[in-house]
């Protein structure tokens, strides 16, 4: 058979719409996953050590479960507990609950990778906790944890593909829409894989951004 | 400068004690220091001077004793029974009067020197941006790096980070200055420019103790040398007399095993 | 009542969990000894070879697994190449797998000093030989925990194949949850056997981790005996 992209001239428009959706739902998950993350790593270096257990064993079972079983629970599950939500939300809840905890590894890798002699030295200037935590500690968690950190934003954006086996119209779901009707799959197809790449090249430079940027504050080694 | 104190000291250690597990890190430790005195305490690795220091400022809060410096308690009075929350916003407050340099620097690698600077004064103190940059170009011209405010840290080398971070803690204006060995991290052709601004500022009637192995600086700045062995204070006076006839027989070793080391 | 339920799709789920492990084995089998190929091909020096692996790493890397599943199962058709839907599957996920897999292997080849190639090319060793019997036997440890990091992954993504109507774990499962309006007992039974795929996989690395750690050691004291 042979390949004709003309095709993509009649069904842009919701390759279009269905790209609209991904960024929105990637940005939407990044905007909940990142802080609740964050959160997830202090946490498991909490005092208590209920907390610290809880969430350790919370990680890994978000960490050792597919992903796509968690977006099948919170489309099957939630309505069966009397949370009643349209598609897109509840993958949002899903996706940001599992992202959380791949997240709060990346953080808590970094956290501990901020020398203690940070943490001493703002507390014998008289910085509080929370200054000393958001002013000295949380930005010098970058440098380690951005690349790790971008990585995994590239997993979020690819992984929102999977809210296409739950009824959100994504970029993987529109092509789908549209190839089952024009019998165009491949060319279809491509041109979904190349706008993801797109997206994907983004976020990368974004890290190739950030990795300079944070070359110059990099951490003073001490011989 | 005499070592005569007139009036309260500055800073009054009374019994320390702390543990760490079963070391025994200080093990009753007083000592009184003037206003404008400067005391170096010496003694071999792991005897307790620099566990005397986080002490101090309660970066590790003794296990029994008190500190006092410029006449406040540390952690408040205990007849106030004031709550946890209340006893480390006191001691937020106890800490800033009290500058402390390390021996690893611990600037903040993610601010410029300038920021580095500015960063607590502003939070702490609260003074204004310019009132705290001004403040801070002031002190980056004591100790000779007026030119360096827009570096980062890793653009410096290790004597001019030493020299940032007791211009940061001099940024707050504090009333006693804790020097924990601030040249041991040091390469050698680097000790001296930072051993000068620690003069200038003794020279200058700062308080200062000083964790050191630089036993010309101590015979030379300190009015009062402090020996250490095993958590406690075994032999304290004049540095010229410990060091020509230490009275002590441990003091004598450790002396003579310095000499031997050629330091 | 939940009892009764998991009685009467039991089969069904187990029937899946072996589809999600046999599929799980097919394809690290395939996808294992390409990565490995490609890695090989981006260390080999060739610029051609190099290329070719570069671009289809960076490629299979971009996109999501599942257009790529979608690729196998419904655009192949278009040239006359139908797959069965586990065939599909297979090939989507080993494609991406060893995309994946080429970049940990890469990795642990890199990890290797420079010196050891420098050192056997002075002795006059050839490329195979070299890697074969100078530089694999070191990477090989190095690898083994991100590889089995990755082979997590790849476990979990074999439920990508339920979309593309593969009647693994995931899929045996939905279909429970969805015909009898009951997703708690299926989900949560198949989350428990996933969960107990990669805790024995985990702990299989955590041994390699552990064994790693010690061959180190060991490595870096005779290298700092040798120095003095």
């Amino acid at each position: 058979m042979k390949l004709d992209f003309s095709i993509l001239t009649v069904v842009w428009p919701a390759l279009l719409n269905g790209t609209l959706v991904t960024i929105a739902l990637t940005l939407s998950v990044l905007a909940i996953a990142t802080p609740l993350g964050i959160l997830v790593a202090l946490g498991r270096g909490a005092r208590s050590s209920a907390l610290r257990s809880g969430l350790a064993a919370a990680s890994w079972v978000f960490r050792g479960v597919p992903p796509l079983l968690i977006l099948f629970f919170a489309f099957f599950a939630l309505p069966v507990v009397g949370v009643k939500l349209p598609p897109l939300p509840s993958a949002i809840i899903a996706m940001s609950a599992y992202m959380a905890f791949y997240f709060g590894e990346v953080f808590r890798s970094g956290l501990l990778s901020v020398p203690a002699g940070q943490w001493r030295a703002a507390e014998a200037l008289g910085l509080s906790p929370v200054h000393t935590l958001l002013r000295i500690v949380l930005p010098q968690t970058l440098p380690a944890a951005l690349p790790p950190y971008i990585s995994h934003a590239t997993e979020v954006l690819k992984g929102t593909a999977l809210a296409a086996a739950v009824a959100v119209p994504e970029l993987t779901s529109a092509a789908k829409q549209v190839f089952v009707v024009t019998y165009r799959p491949f060319e279809i197809l491509i041109a979904a894989a190349a706008i993801y790449a797109v997206l994907d090249s983004a976020l990368l430079l974004l890290q190739w951004r950030g990795e300079r940027w944070a070359a110059r504050r990099r951490a003073v080694r001490p011989r | 400068m005499t070592t005569a104190s007139t009036g309260d000291p500055m800073v009054r250690a009374v019994d320390l004690h702390k543990r760490f597990g079963p070391v025994t890190a200080l093990d009753g430790v007083s000592l009184d220091v003037a206003a404008g005195e400067v005391v170096a305490i010496i003694g071999a690795s792991g005897s307790g001077k620099s566990t005397l220091l986080s002490c101090l400022n309660h970066l590790s809060p003794p296990d029994k004793g008190e500190v006092w410096v410029g006449g406040k308690r540390a952690g408040g009075d205990p007849a106030a029974r004031l709550s946890r929350r209340a006893v480390e916003a006191d001691l937020r407050r106890f800490r800033a009067d009290i500058g402390m340099v390390f021996q690893h620097f611990n600037l903040f690698p993610h601010f410029s020197v300038l920021q580095n600077l500015i960063e607590a004064p502003m939070a702490v103190r609260g003074r204004s941006r310019a009132e705290a940059t001004e403040h801070a170009r002031a002190l980056l011209a004591q100790v000779g790096l007026a030119d360096k405010e827009k570096a980062f840290p890793a653009e410096l080398s290790g004597g001019q980070q030493q020299r940032v971070a007791i211009a940061r803690a001099l940024a707050m204006k504090p009333a006693v200055m804790l020097f924990d060995e601030p040249t041991s991290a040091l390469d050698p052709e680097l000790v001296d420019e930072v051993l000068r601004v620690m003069r200038d500022l003794a020279r200058q009637g700062m308080t200062m103790l000083v964790v050191t192995h630089e036993m010309s600086f101590a015979e030379d700045v300190a009015d009062r040398l402090v020996f250490f062995d095993r958590g406690r204070i075994v032999e304290s006076g004049p540095p010229r007399e410990i060091l020509r006839t230490p009275q002590h027989e441990r003091t004598r070793s450790f002396l003579q095993r310095l000499l031997r080391r050629g330091a | 009542m939940n009892v009764a339920l998991l009685a009467e799709y039991g089969p069904a789920l187990l029937e899946g969990f072996v589809t999600t492990l046999l599929l799980s084995a097919i394809v690290l089998a395939i996808a294992t000894p390409v990565g490995a190929l490609l890695a090989l091909m981006r260390e080999s020096g060739q610029p051609i070879l190099a290329a070719a692996a570069t671009v289809y790493v960076s490629v299979f890397r971009l996109v999501p697994a599942l257009l790529v599943l979608f690729f196998t199962f419904y655009a192949m058709p278009q040239f006359g190449i139908r797959f069965s839907p586990m065939g599909a599957a297979v090939l989507g996920l080993s494609i991406i797998g060893s995309a994946y897999l080429s970049e940990d292997i890469r990795g642990g080849l890199s990890a290797i000093d420079a010196g050891q190639y420098r050192a056997a090319k002075a002795l006059g060793l050839g490329w195979g030989h070299t890697m074969r019997r100078i530089i694999l036997p070191q990477a090989i440890p190095i690898i083994l925990p991100p590889y089995i990091t990755r082979a997590i992954i790849i476990v979990k993504s074999t439920s990508l194949a339920s979309i593309v109507a593969v009647a693994d774990l995931t899929g045996q499962a939905v279909r429970a949850a969805s015909i009898t309006y009951q997703p708690f007992p299926f989900l949560i039974t198949a989350g428990l056997l996933y969960l107990a795929i990669s805790g024995l996989l985990a702990v299989f690395q955590a041994w390699a981790e552990h064994r790693v750690s010690h061959e180190r050691r060991v490595a870096l004291r005779t290298r700092q005996a040798g120095a003095t």
